[in-house]
């Protein structure tokens, strides 16, 4: 079998204002097919999602108006009769162009020919898509990935954003914390684009139209700002060759622009989100580091690995000596524009968040002044390296981290991160933790169980 | 197929390359998918021929080489589980199951066991579930000696040392107290109860009282009793040398304490009990509602099924196929073609019939919506299973489904790791390693009538039991009880089930 997929570097941080969860609904949509997968009549079908649209925008029009008119007043029930009266007819008009429709097309010709784990995902930077099929129809995935790269059709549109509407339902609105952290993103990340919710604002949702998408598009899914990767039991030259004749023919685009934004500018740090909920007691911690390919990058890695997994010391000393927290966490995420540095703590019995930030702080402060033993960095070397080839073993894996690493900068970086952690030295970590998690720079979360909800 | 022999290519295609034809078209480009013409694809199962091998002290080992990457995956099953817990020690296995790992050995301290597997850049787990536990080891090559030492240890002679586990049963307290937090959750287990009743070990909760009244002993005891190596499978993958492995696996398996419990003595996998002790399980059909408060109602509908299928009956077969048609993770699943592709009511919706392996289990289809659909919503679900049942099925949704089923069937022994964990499976569960090659002619033989005939005979529209968990104000859209949308595309009158008390899992008010 081969594992083949593609990355466009744009994500959620590319969407605009009022434009929230576009590049999510462009993942969706890039499922819908082109001018000849997944349709009847494709001339038609076109005359037929142009009418929707354009009622699509009287709708809005009228609605606005309504809102200003007066409750009750007869403009506004004028108003209102005319909306629901375009609704019936843009139901009428999907019906029909449902009808030329096929749906599901992309998907069948790759189920048909025995293909499995075809997918996609939206992350803040880029969009990756990818499928596993086997070898012996690997010009399969040439002939449908560059068809809907060259001419997609968005068809279905009203009726995906209903879809996303119920993936946002499911993954924030009816999760325990959903809610809270993309509350706590928005406070981290204030005016920097990665303070864009991946699944869309509802009110964003709910008025976004096909033409958005088309220009999200075009915009981003130009040759030039996209790449591919196959990887399997496969004679590279017959691939390169399938790659030229179906890709080189999509018309150039100039490469992406270097996106990187400083993050200090965007912010104004030290605030503390407070909030109840009917969810475990915890406490979040939040701290601007370095983007992806900064020296700093590695040591940060490390520096969290001493802190995580059973002999690390947040496990430690949080967990099994002062018996405060249930779980405990610590990343670096180094992304493409900005970084960012993450604790979090989940309480135990009574333990309140405040407590646990204090535990967090003394770790801290134990980290920058007192030397890191040399065997304890060896063994967070031995397990995050040893870590970095399981991640080699399965297919799908091995390809979607090649993706998301050439979109945040470069690819080669799986190749190199073992060396560079097995490079760092102890007084490297506690100069990034010196320099990074300052307690002036951070944005804290106290989430606090209803008390009503504990038992 | 990737195996011991074949090594993995990379492309990597950056596509802004100067020498592209930008703009031109390719005339030797087909105008469709289907012009392009394929070979057959070829599904070659491996055999378990010269792959298995017995150490003198019992465990059978499956191995697998594969020297792409230094690393060797060891993954040890046993037939223990909650099938094995005494009266009012429910959570003993499964305690017993996850601290043979972590609560040290005889020799060594906990911390210090710990220490030594992360510095050997080692992974070690162990586990106990429902039907079977065992461990795993996953180790770089250059450390494999030390960490499979330090391996059969913990698996012979744990600790089981007083601070691990009054630690993990303070951690059970604690995420029994977090029961009643996510309505997937409450879902979940409401609809096992609605199965199979509170009484059978597969539904027995966990409670407070449990977890209190295990002890060190019941540990110790329980561990030597069934973690007995005669009954050990294990499974070997990865970068090792076969004959070097095999001598040091009969070294480390050779001193194993003598089985001197009277109790234990059943030289083969222990028999999961069933029909269970006690009164008949589950419900019978009905609508029932546990009040969440979530804007997305979570909805479960199925039926018991009458009995289990053996490993050679062909119903499973055509059953197979009828679910992926109806709600499988392929691209025919009907359950989502109508509800999210054609309505936009859900963003997932999945059906599945479990034949079970030592008991009959269930139909189960299950769907997240908008709390003010899922009256539609379920109307659209049973449309689906009555379709199903009543119509054939198109010849190229069969012809999809058939190969859908047949590469995930590749796939699945698309590694080392795969191919010796499915063989010490096989043996685990008692079925025969030759059912794969008659899964494959199986799913190949499957007609359009064989379909129509397990919907109709296994999907028992009568007989299903709903479970909404959600805002009962907007289920209902605010009607009387009896008068409800949902109640009328059910055909019952709701029942609304109390929460649960997290700590005891009784029904409060």
């Amino acid at each position: 079998m081969v594992a083949a997929g593609w990355v466009a570097r744009a994500g959620s941080a590319d969407d605009e204002a009022g434009l929230t969860g576009l590049s999510h609904l462009m993942e969706h949509l890039l499922f819908k097919g082109s001018r000849v997968i997944g349709t009847r009549d494709i001339e038609e079908e076109l005359l037929l999602l142009d009418r929707q649209d354009r009622l699509f925008d009287e709708i809005l029009r009228w609605r606005g108006k309504a809102l200003r008119a007066e409750v009750g007043s007869r403009k506004r029930d004028k108003l209102e009769q005319q909306i629901r009266d375009s609704e019936g007819e843009l139901r009428d008009l999907r019906r029909r162009a449902r009808s030329l429709a096929a749906l599901g097309e992309y998907s069948l010709h790759y189920s048909e020919n025995g293909a499995t784990q075809l997918n996609a995902h939206t992350l803040h930077d880029l969009t990756i898509f990818y499928v596993t099929l086997p070898t012996e129809r690997i010009e399969l995935w040439f002939w449908l990935e560059s068809d809907h790269l060259l001419q997609p059709v968005f068809r279905e549109f009203y009726k995906e954003v209903q879809v996303v509407r119920e993936e946002r339902r499911m993954r924030v609105d009816s999760t325990p914390t959903g809610l809270l952290d993309e509350r706590l993103r928005q406070r981290f990340w204030q005016s920097h684009p990665y303070a864009s919710p991946t699944l869309g604002l509802p009110a964003d949702l709910d008025r976004l139209r096909r033409e958005d998408a088309y220009s999200f598009f075009s915009t981003h899914y130009g040759p030039g700002n996209l790449t591919a990767a196959l990887i399997g039991n496969f004679d590279p030259k017959a691939v390169r060759q399938l790659a030229q004749k179906y890709f080189g023919h999509l018309p150039a685009t100039p490469p992406t622009p270097d996106k990187t934004l400083p993050l200090e500018t965007h912010r104004a740090p030290g605030e503390t989100l407070d909030a109840s909920c009917v969810c475990p007691t915890q406490t979040q911690v939040l701290y601007p580091t370095v983007p992806f390919g900064h020296p700093d990058s590695t040591p940060l890695d490390v520096l969290a690995g001493i802190l995580n997994g059973r002999t690390g010391r947040l496990y430690r000393s949080l967990v099994l000596g002062r018996e405060i927290a249930f779980a405990t966490s610590a990343a670096q995420n180094s992304l493409h524009r900005a970084g960012y540095f993450s604790f979090a703590a989940e309480a135990k019995g009574e333990t309140t968040p405040e407590s646990l930030l204090v535990a967090w702080d003394s770790e801290l402060l134990r980290l920058t002044t007192e030397p890191i033993p040399e065997s304890e960095l060896e063994k967070v070397q031995n397990r995050l390296t040893a870590d970095a080839f399981r991640r080699l073993k399965d297919p799908v894996s091995l390809l979607q981290q090649m993706l998301v690493f050439d979109a945040l900068g470069d690819w080669r970086h799986l190749n190199r991160w073992p060396a560079e952690v097995l490079g760092v030295e102890p007084e490297e970590i506690q100069e990034v933790a010196r320099r990074y998690l300052k307690p002036t720079d951070r944005t804290v979360a106290f989430y606090r169980r209803s008390e009503a909800e504990y038992p | 197929m990737k195996n011991e022999s074949s090594s993995i290519l990379l492309i990597f295609l950056a596509f802004a390359c100067p020498g592209g034809l930008g703009g031109q078209v390719e005339e030797d480009i087909p105008a469709h998918p289907r012009a392009l013409i394929f070979g057959p694809v070829s599904v070659a199962l491996p055999s378990v021929e010269g792959r298995v091998v017995q150490l003198e002290a019992g465990p059978l080992v499956f191995l697998a080489e594969d020297h792409t990457l230094p690393l060797v995956e060891i993954a040890l099953a046993l037939r223990v589980g909650s099938f094995l817990d005494p009266p009012g020690k429910v959570g003993l296995a499964s305690l017993t199951g996850a601290l043979v790992r972590r609560a040290g050995t005889t020799e060594i301290e906990a911390a210090e066991l710990d220490v030594r597997i992360d510095h050997l850049g080692a992974r070690l787990d162990s586990f106990a579930g429902i039907t079977r536990g065992g461990a795993s080891l996953s180790a770089p090559t250059w450390v494999l000696d030390e960490a499979l030492e330090l391996f059969v240890e913990i698996l012979r002679e744990p600790g089981f040392q007083m601070e691990q586990l009054r630690a993990a049963k303070e951690n059970l307290r604690e995420s029994m107290r977090r029961r009643n937090e996510d309505p997937l959750e409450i879902l979940e287990r409401e609809w096992e109860w609605l199965m199979f009743g509170d009484r059978h070990f597969s539904t027995l909760p966990l409670t407070l009282e449990s977890v209190e009244a295990i002890t060190r002993q019941d540990l110790v005891t329980h561990h030597r009793r069934h973690w007995r190596p005669e009954d050990m499978l294990v499974a070997v993958s990865g970068d090792f040398d076969r004959k070097k492995l095999i001598a040091r696996l009969e070294e480390l398996f050779s001193d194993w304490p003598p089985n001197d419990d009277p109790a234990s003595g059943q030289a083969a996998l222990a028999p999961v009990p069933w029909p269970p002790a006690g009164p008949p399980a589950g419900v019978g059909p009905g609508l029932f509602h546990v009040e969440a408060d979530t804007p997305q109602a979570k909805v479960a509908l199925g039926h018991r099924a009458a009995s289990r299928l053996d490993w050679a009956d062909p119903d499973r077969f055509a059953l197979d196929v009828a679910l992926e048609i109806l709600g499988g993770t392929g691209a025919i699943s009907r359950l989502a073609g109508r509800l999210r592709t054609a309505e936009g009511l859900v963003y997932r919706a999945s059906a599945v019939f479990e034949v079970g392996t030592f008991w009959p289990e269930y139909f189960h289809a299950f769907f997240d919506t908008d709390s003010r659909n899922a009256a539609r919503a379920i109307d659209l679900a049973l449309e689906e299973i009555e379709r199903l049942r009543t119509q054939s099925i198109h010849p190229r949704e069969l012809e999809v489904v058939k190969q859908t089923l047949l590469s995930r069937l590749r796939l699945s022994f698309d590694t080392a790791e795969e191919i010796s964990g499915r063989f010490a499976e096989d043996q685990l569960l008692g079925r025969p390693h030759s059912y794969w090659e008659s899964y494959r002619k199986g799913i190949e033989q499957v007609t359009i009538d064989d379909v129509r005939r397990a919907a109709r005979q296994f999907l028992l529209p009568d007989k299903l039991v709903f479970l909404v968990v959600g805002r009962w104000a907007e289920l209902s859209a605010g009607e009387p009880v009896g008068e409800s949308e949902l109640e009328r595309v059910t055909g019952h009158r709701v029942i609304h089930l109390p929460l649960r008390d997290p700590l005891t899992m009784k029904m409060v008010n």
